[in-house]
């Protein structure tokens, strides 16, 4: 390998204080660096500077105290594997069943209201259905008048026979 | 015996709960000293700590076992230590320079550089809090790679899967936070 000259070295100073060049190379630079004071103090303050950070951050690092993380990273895990073990039965239960439960749920949804869905009667027009009044307990009956061709559904919200 | 890191993962993938805790214990107080270095706060790093094994537990299946467990450890701590920077520019900053014997800063320096003379510990103790008032001064990135580099030793690969970029931006980072480091610290050295 050809002679470094300082602008080589200053380039590396980092990888050589690092020990991260190629085994030629960090010859080459501590070579260079024995006939070159120059380049020799930059790579000495850089490795003091990097021993004087290390030996500060370690020591502050010993000196933390850490209480066992363990009981709380434990209760993480637990609601860790409680959000699988649901997202695992999720998966498991059948589309056809979830169907069924939308249904009844939708179902339920319609028949649970407390007052009956009750609509306003506009003016029949001919051949048009027009619904009186609905409720869910009620009967319910077609009647098509043949003169005016309106179908009228008949409710009996009293539970009983249409007369 | 004690078990390699990949065999406890292995375990605590399959539920074994006592390998997931023997990682945590073996761990645990390096990525608590990661996050101090980074956040400055005590009570900060050891949240940070213990998110990053909650964390690790939820991701254990997307482990793939091509980089260390440590190291993968540590990018989930240093995206912690970024994100909750980012989100609370207020750091709470702890009295490092005393222990809880209220000893001193030169009670948190290991004992090489301990040294009799009354002026020689009071310098060491001077280059202490210059040395981390200059690392405070870092940005989050700048402290991250020279924590990795100083303190835990990682290679420039090893930091370039840690921070998730290549190993060019290490070594400039690297190389910006040591000159400013020197610079702040010129005269002491």
């Amino acid at each position: 390998m050809s002679a470094l000259t300082c602008a080589d070295v200053e380039s590396v100073v980092d990888s050589f204080v690092d020990a991260e060049l190629p085994r030629p190379t960090l010859l080459a630079v501590a070579r260079h660096a024995g006939n070159c004071p120059s380049c020799d103090r930059t790579l000495r303050e850089l490795g003091e500077l990097c021993e004087v950070v290390g030996q500060t951050a370690r020591a502050d690092a010993e000196a933390l105290k850490v209480p066992d993380l363990w009981p709380a990273v434990a209760r993480g895990v637990a609601r860790e594997e409680s959000r699988r073990l649901w997202k695992h039965r999720l998966r498991v239960v059948p589309a056809w069943s979830m169907a069924a439960a939308i249904a009844a749920a939708a179902v339920l949804w319609v028949r649970g209201g407390d007052e009956a869905p009750t609509r306003v009667a506009a003016r029949p027009r001919p051949n048009q259905a027009v619904i009186e009044r609905l409720d869910s307990t009620a009967r319910v009956e077609l009647r098509r008048e043949r003169k005016s061709g309106t179908t009228l559904i008949m409710v009996n919200d009293t539970g009983g026979p249409l007369r | 015996m004690e078990r390699s890191d990949r065999e406890l993962v292995e375990r605590a993938r399959a539920g074994d709960h006592d390998a997931f805790r023997g990682l945590v214990e073996r761990y645990q107080h390096k990525i608590a000293s990661l996050a101090l270095g980074m956040l400055r706060s005590r009570e900060d790093a050891l949240d940070v700590a213990q998110e990053t094994f909650t964390r690790a537990y939820q991701s254990l299946d997307r482990f793939k076992g091509d980089a260390a467990f440590y190291t993968w450890l540590y990018r989930i701590a240093v995206n912690l230590c970024l994100d909750h920077q980012r989100r609370d520019s207020k750091q709470t900053l702890v009295p490092l320079e005393s222990d809880e014997r209220g000893e001193g800063a030169v009670a948190a320096l290991p004992d090489a550089l301990r040294r009799d003379q009354p002026f020689e510990r009071a310098r060491d103790a001077e280059i202490a809090d210059r040395v981390r008032a200059a690392m405070r001064e870092l940005t989050p990135d700048h402290r991250a790679v020279i924590l990795l580099r100083e303190v835990e030793g990682l290679s420039y690969a090893e930091i370039s899967e840690v921070l998730d970029c290549p190993k060019g931006t290490v070594m400039s980072r690297l190389h910006y936070a040591r000159r400013q480091l020197q610079t702040r610290l010129r005269g002491l050295l």
